[in-house]
């Protein structure tokens, strides 16, 4: 693995178990739910953690398809809940893309993280290079981590950090 | 700057803009609400948010200290909104903070980074440069809160 990697890949592995973790938490019956009519829904923050990761995943070069884009992009107009998938489908899309993603992480050249990546975010203080994307991505996923255990919290949930 | 943790220093500048964005965009009147009485403010989060900082500076070897930080602490006790410091009191001490982190993190050596954590993280190394990226997640997940609160309260989207 590269050393300029190392913190950022273990930075993943964290967010892959508070994900896990913090979908245990949720009650079902809440997933669709929005507080205040404003905020995501907790469905939605899976679906776009999910959706970012295949995004991370092929633009590392690795054959993945995610089939809800434009349901979980950002930016995208809340639905109902019956036009999304259920949320068991979204975590094995996560799930299977978690593992080659990580692999691949950890067989990433110096040369590789100092691409062009495939796609850009439109962040200020984020260096749109591979290894740029890779850190910001681990940066998305904890700051919607965050949302979740928020949102679950304010549906009457438990903390998901003891 | 040590290039094992350059990529996570730079996750605290994309989170310290991030937070000073959803700073400038809450409304003074929804600083201390608490979304149906039951989650964390505005205000609570971006003291947690400071207060975290200062405990990462003592992490690396700086000094530096405020007075509300056990205000902030993770479990703290909700307290009327007099004990509390005032958002500006926070942000000023959020902003001379992030100076001198921003400046300690340049002069990090290895054997500073290989140093014994306060406390360990499953899952990863156990230095201090551990607990640098673990920090790094954690505030990360808190500007996304911060981020949610000024949804619920009507704002914009931070990013996008």
């Amino acid at each position: 693995m590269s050393p300029r990697l190392e913190y950022t890949v273990n930075l993943y592995r964290i967010n892959t178990g508070l994900f896990r973790r913090v979908t245990e938490l949720c009650d079902m019956k809440d997933i669709d739910h929005r507080p205040l009519k404003n905020g995501n829904s907790f469905r939605f923050l899976t679906g776009h953690i999910t959706l970012y990761r295949h995004s991370l995943a092929a633009t590392l070069g690795l054959e993945v398809k995610f089939r809800w884009t434009e349901l979980f992009d950002l930016g995208a107009r809340p639905m109902e809940p019956s036009a999304y998938p259920p949320m068991k489908d979204l975590l094995n899309a996560f799930n299977k893309v978690s593992d080659p993603m990580l692999k691949r992480l950890e067989s990433i050249t110096d040369a590789e993280l100092d691409e062009s990546p495939s796609f850009t975010v439109d962040v200020p203080d984020t260096v749109n290079t591979v290894g740029g994307i890779v850190s910001f991505g681990a940066l998305h996923e904890s700051y919607h981590i965050g949302q979740m255990a928020y949102l679950v919290r304010l549906l009457g949930g438990d903390r998901l950090i003891r | 700057m040590n290039p094992r943790i350059k990529l996570v220093t730079e996750l605290y500048e994309v989170s310290e803009r991030l937070a000073l964005k959803a700073l400038n965009a809450v409304k003074t009147e929804d600083l201390y609400e608490r979304p149906l009485d039951k989650a964390n403010s505005f205000h609570w989060v971006f003291g947690h948010i400071t207060a975290s900082r200062y405990g990462l500076a003592k992490y690396i070897g700086m000094t530096e200290s405020v007075p509300w930080e056990k205000l902030y602490e993770y479990g703290a006790d909700v307290h009327d909104r007099s004990a509390y410091p005032t958002i500006d009191e926070i942000k000023t001490a959020f902003l001379e903070i992030t100076k001198k982190l921003k400046a300690r993190f340049e002069t990090l050596t290895e054997k500073d980074l290989a140093g014994e954590p306060p406390f360990a993280i499953p899952g990863l190394e156990k230095s201090v440069a551990g607990i640098l990226a673990f920090m790094s997640f954690h505030e990360s997940y808190h500007v996304g809160q911060l981020a949610y609160l000024q949804r619920l309260h009507g704002g914009e989207k931070l990013v996008g």
